[in-house]
């Protein structure tokens, strides 16, 4: 076998000469434990990083990776990144599975024709190959943007129906009544506040994904302070709360989503007309309100998780009604009746809307 | 800019408030390789609270660290750099967009990482997947069994680790009495989780504070993966969406160096005319540029030919 080690172009640099030190079985390869023949060297002189081999030639060679920085050779990308793309282009699961008892490990390493290692072989090859597998990749994407993946996602967080009988006994009228539902998101508001109520939170929206979009709203990173308090968001109940640092940058967010049309309408039963503000982050849309009342508290959105996920169950079904009363609306400006407007009718008739009140409560 | 890009990192601590780095004896031989006493009762506790910690604030600053150094000083993170200033290391939060690991196979530390996790999910971590995700333990002990709420708890959690980065979740178990803490990024997991490990959940306007040192501190290990079916979804739409992003990304470069082929193909074809030599122009070799591994460049010192 050549004593030569596989390094990738990354981990060498861009110097012509590289000085090269070999320690022959000088180190134990992280992934099969058998000693190999080590290599350290610099990228370039001045460098302070030393960079030394980790794995065994046999080892990199069977993944097809940099015995110093273990991503691929062709595309510079982890292992398992190769495998979750390769499973894309050939529409069946491919992964690398390592061996976790040492006897295996040293085992599989002598082995040849080990099948556990997952894409490495499809990377192995002359040009055509890999300009084959471009060509699948290219079909690939085409194929999977033309698909409906980001709809099928917003399906994860349904609430079903199970789950809405199982914690239809748990009372969360205590915790309605302090949540500003009935509050409208206008540009003047009469007592102006530095905190807003968020709802329709996906549970897979990242706090900083939220932190970041109103930053960008404000056009200040540090909107918010250290406090807890100041930005809570509750995956599980599906709502948060946040707190401006001051009225300015309040106001500011207000106008922001008002300048850019992000504002909806809803109808109270009372026939009260109330804004809410949209904030659209990804393919996502956080409805907001005003939280103008000073009774905000670390238990304001309940105090177990069965409260929560019963609080966020009433605001889904908030977000349905309200959601009708905006296509009725817009239904009723074009002029045209619609299925959907003739089943929101049917249905006010039937009294189940009946059940999200204008105080929403339960 | 960043604040810590402003000034000089300041000195944490003494050296002479620094101990002679010896553990307290909970064995008969003191291995000095790993620094642990080793051979007595093996019920010994190693729990305790530190008496250092970082302040983000004071604490960041500019080093004597060169510029392509992306490796973070460990004895920063806990609180007891006596260096300051003149530290090799880097003295601030890791920032994602700046602060890029130098190699997967290394933590923001410099220190290498192991092929599984260990057995207590504890250590530097595994180089087989990224884990953004802690495990927080050992709650009830950091707050020296303090009575609070689940709610406190959390914003409790949520106040001592927001500003070691950003926090994609957060999610205390009550039955379970610990926590889920999980980053936006991998590096500020590991960076976290050696602030963390050890600390005490006490904040100094509790009548506990004085006696914080008696407690123990907080268990921060690498969480598993969660179980959770939609989770799990999730986690399969977010690994779709960043493998299409991937696609994009390696067509565009393999376009790009097609098409940087062609060119040069095409300078050396026009020069040949320009020439009007006899000789036809070379054929275009189709070449990419990580294609194949590179050719080994042993040079220098071969200790195994002496």
């Amino acid at each position: 076998m050549s004593t030569s080690p596989i390094i990738c172009e990354e981990c060498l640099g861009k110097e012509d000469d590289i000085r090269m030190i070999r320690v022959p079985e000088g180190a134990e390869c992280k992934l099969c434990t058998l000693t190999f023949d080590l290599f350290h060297f610099k990228k370039d002189k001045r460098s302070d990083t030393i960079i030394k081999t980790i794995l065994c030639p046999a080892c990199a060679n069977q993944r097809n990776i940099c015995q110093c920085c273990m991503l691929d050779m062709i595309w510079h990308i982890p292992i398992e990144e190769r495998d979750q793309l390769l499973s894309l282009i050939k529409r069946y699961n491919i992964t690398t599975k390592e061996a976790t008892n040492e006897m295996m490990k040293r085992f599989l390493v002598l082995k040849k024709g080990n099948k556990q290692i997952g894409g490495a072989t499809m990377m192995i090859g002359d040009d055509s190959k890999l300009d084959m597998l471009m060509q699948e990749m290219r079909d690939t994407l085409e194929r999977e943007k033309s698909s409906t993946f980001t709809s099928e996602s917003k399906n994860i967080n349904k609430i079903s129906k199970h789950d809405a009988s199982k914690f239809a006994n748990i009372n969360i009228h205590h915790i309605i009544e302090k949540l500003p539902l009935s509050e409208s998101l206008t540009k003047e508001n009469s007592t102006p506040t530095t905190r807003f109520f968020l709802y329709n939170i996906d549970s897979s929206l990242a706090e900083w994904k939220i932190d970041d979009k109103i930053s960008q709203i404000v056009d200040d990173g540090e909107w918010k302070d250290l406090h807890p308090l100041s930005m809570m968001i509750n995956h599980k109940a599906t709502c948060g709360t946040i707190n401006f640092r001051n009225d300015k940058l309040a106001e500011k967010f207000v106008n922001g989503l008002i300048s850019s049309g992000d504002v909806i309408s809803c109808k109270t039963k009372k026939g009260e007309v109330l804004q809410r503000g949209i904030l659209k982050i990804e393919y996502f849309n956080l409805y907001v309100i005003p939280w103008i009342k000073d009774n905000f508290t670390q238990n304001s959105f309940g105090n177990n998780t069965k409260e929560y996920i019963k609080l966020s169950i009433t605001l889904r079904n908030l977000i349905i009604s309200e959601m009708k009363f905006k296509q009725s609306t817009t239904d009723k400006s074009t002029g045209r009746v619609t299925k959907a407007s003739r089943q929101s009718k049917s249905k006010k008739k039937s009294k189940k809307v009946g059940r999200i009140t204008s105080s929403f409560a339960l | 800019m960043a604040s810590w890009k402003s000034h000089k990192a300041r000195r944490q601590v003494k050296e002479s408030d620094l101990s002679d780095g010896i553990p307290p004896q909970n064995g008969t031989v003191f291995n000095q390789w790993y620094n642990k006493w080793s051979h007595g009762s093996s019920s010994s506790n190693n729990r305790f609270v530190s008496p250092f910690r970082l302040n983000v604030e004071k604490d960041s600053g500019t080093t004597a660290s060169s510029h392509d150094c992306h490796t973070f000083c460990l004895y920063f993170a806990r609180g007891c750099c006596a260096l300051g200033p003149k530290c090799q290391y880097l003295h601030h939060i890791p920032d994602s967009h700046e602060d890029k690991p130098s190699s997967r196979v290394k933590d923001c530390f410099g220190r290498e990482k192991h092929s599984q996790y260990r057995d207590d999910m504890s250590g530097v971590g595994s180089f087989q997947s990224l884990n953004p995700t802690l495990y927080i333990g050992g709650i009830s002990n950091a707050l020296n069994e303090k009575p609070l709420k689940p709610i406190q708890i959390e914003n409790r959690l949520k106040y001592v680790f927001t500003p070691l980065g950003p926090i994609e979740k957060i999610r205390y178990v009550e039955n379970k009495n610990c926590a889920f803490i999980k980053f936006k990024d991998t590096i500020n997991a590991e960076f976290a989780k050696e602030v963390m490990s050890n600390q005490s959940l006490l904040l100094p306007n509790d009548k506990e504070w004085d006696r914080k040192m008696d407690g123990m501190g907080l268990l921060v290990k690498w969480a598993h993966e969660d179980p959770d079916p939609n989770a799990k979804k999730r986690r399969a739409m977010e690994q779709h969406q960043s493998s299409l992003k991937l696609m994009e990304s390696l067509l565009k470069q393999y376009d790009d160096d097609d098409d940087s082929e062609k060119n040069k193909d095409k300078i050396k074809f026009t020069e040949n005319k320009a020439k009007s030599s006899p000789e036809p122009a070379p054929k275009r070799q189709k070449q990419k540029p990580i294609d194949t591994p590179p050719a080994p460049l042993v040079l220098g010192y071969n200790s195994d030919s002496d």
